[in-house]
């Protein structure tokens, strides 16, 4: 399995480890100092770099199913507004049931719908 | 004209009974959805938590590094602080984007939940009470005026049966959508899941182009090893710079190392438990039948979530800089 970033990434850490030991010599000069601190600083970049790419691999990995996820959370608002909405339309229903047998009431008693 | 009630009855009972026969799931398989649903809703904001806290280990070890007493020097320091801040905060933006799936896991939960409640069938009690009256009221009324009188309670029968042909309806419709949505949302939770453990456990996954990428195990690791190197060769190496609170503090890092790795494993667990658990679900929902008992693989995920809820918490606060 090619494994190039992992590899970097190991590599890397191994430089900043050889170039610390490397800044401890006592006979370096400045100049030789301000180099190695420049590749310390280089490095630590570098492995910014791998580390940041490859953590934005996995939130695209991570994510990769979120438009689908979306569009079925979507879907299932929908259908629970359609399940309220049927429960009201039943409620109206019966509501209208309900005011018509109180017209229907009114109206015998006032003998405008008769009986026997 | 005599008026027989029992035949409105059982003309009533036969509609219901009908409608009944169209259920699609049973009470036992809704609370299912439900178990399942309460636990998923748990499981949240873990796999973040483990990418914040690498990024935060990180940074410890390039202060680590520059903090050595051999790279003294002022500009060269903050350059290198510059450039880890950036870093820093790019990765803390990123690691907030390790949830957002498991959000959308949680909506999906919630709606589940919501689509299995009984609110919409308590909706339905009120207006039949006045619908009770009223029609009670109308048999009186028609009782007085008639020979052929109708029973008493007819007005409160009719309320009954509106009542119960809604109930089962909404049940029906409710019973179906949930069938729907927890067999079509079945290959996205596996995805998902999938996606989530791959990344986060063995040690390398692959992106979208195919290349093998470290693991945030791997990662952890990594950085585990790169902070041991750089403190021992800036700190402990260094006899002028090693004191109680020196060690205090890689002591307190290679414990909050220890807890990272432990809620890493936890979120792993969870997610796999997760899969598990709707899996089982999905098969169980295809065909309407009682279930004794929750779903084994769904009692799992509520304990694997609340193991991740602990390790989660025991990481609160652990690291402090020196």
């Amino acid at each position: 399995m090619n494994t190039e970033t992992l590899n970097a990434l190991k590599q890397v850490n191994t430089v900043i480890g050889q170039l610390q030991d490397a800044l401890k010599d006592p006979t370096l000069t400045p100049v030789e100092k301000k180099l190695i601190r420049q590749a310390v600083n280089d490095q630590m970049d570098l492995q910014d770099t791998l580390i940041q790419d490859t953590m934005q691999a996995m939130v695209d990995k991570i994510n990769s199913s979120n438009a689908d996820l979306q569009q079925l959370t979507a879907k299932m608002e929908a259908t629970s507004q359609k399940l309220a909405n049927l429960a009201a339309i039943i409620k109206k229903v019966s509501d209208v049931v309900g005011t018509l047998g109180e017209i229907t009431t009114k109206a015998m008693s006032a003998g405008l719908l008769g009986g026997a | 004209m005599k008026i027989v009630p029992t035949k409105t009855f059982i003309l009533s009972l036969v509609i219901i009974l009908s409608l009944s026969g169209c259920a699609v799931l049973t009470d036992s398989q809704v609370k299912n959805i439900n178990a399942f649903a309460a636990a998923a809703k748990s499981y949240s904001a873990f796999p973040s938590a483990v990418a914040r806290q690498r990024a935060e280990f990180h940074l410890h070890s390039e202060i680590t590094v520059v903090s050595q007493s051999q790279f003294a020097d002022a500009d060269d320091i903050a350059r290198r602080m510059d450039s880890a801040r950036k870093s820093y905060n790019n990765m803390i933006q990123l690691s907030e984007k390790f949830d957002l799936s498991l959000q959308l896991l949680q909506q999906y939960a919630g709606l589940l939940t919501r689509l299995s409640s009984d609110h919409y069938i308590t909706d339905l009690n009120a207006p039949t009470t006045s619908l009770g009256e009223n029609l009670s009221s109308l048999v009186a009324t028609y009782n007085k005026k008639v020979k052929d009188t109708l029973p008493s309670s007819l007005g409160t029968s009719i309320s009954k049966i509106i009542l119960m042909a809604g109930r089962v309806l909404t049940r029906h419709r409710q019973t179906s959508a949930l069938k729907e949505f927890v067999l079509a949302a079945d290959t996205l939770v596996q995805v998902t899941a999938r996606n989530l453990v791959s990344v986060l456990d063995g040690e390398t996954f692959t992106d979208a182009a195919g290349r093998p990428l470290p693991s945030l195990k791997t990662l952890l690791s990594l950085e585990k090893e790169f902070f041991i190197q750089s403190y021992k060769r800036s700190v402990l190496s260094d006899s002028s710079r090693t004191s109680y609170w020196s060690i205090k503090f890689y002591y307190d890092e290679l414990t909050a190392y220890d807890n990272t790795e432990a809620l890493r494993q936890g979120v792993v667990q969870a997610a796999k438990s997760l899969a598990l658990a709707h899996a089982e679900l999905a098969k169980n929902v295809k065909q309407k039948k009682e279930l004794k008992d929750i779903i084994g693989q769904t009692q799992q995920l509520i304990t694997d979530v609340q193991t991740a809820g602990s390790a989660f918490s025991s990481l609160s606060g652990l690291i402090k800089l020196p």
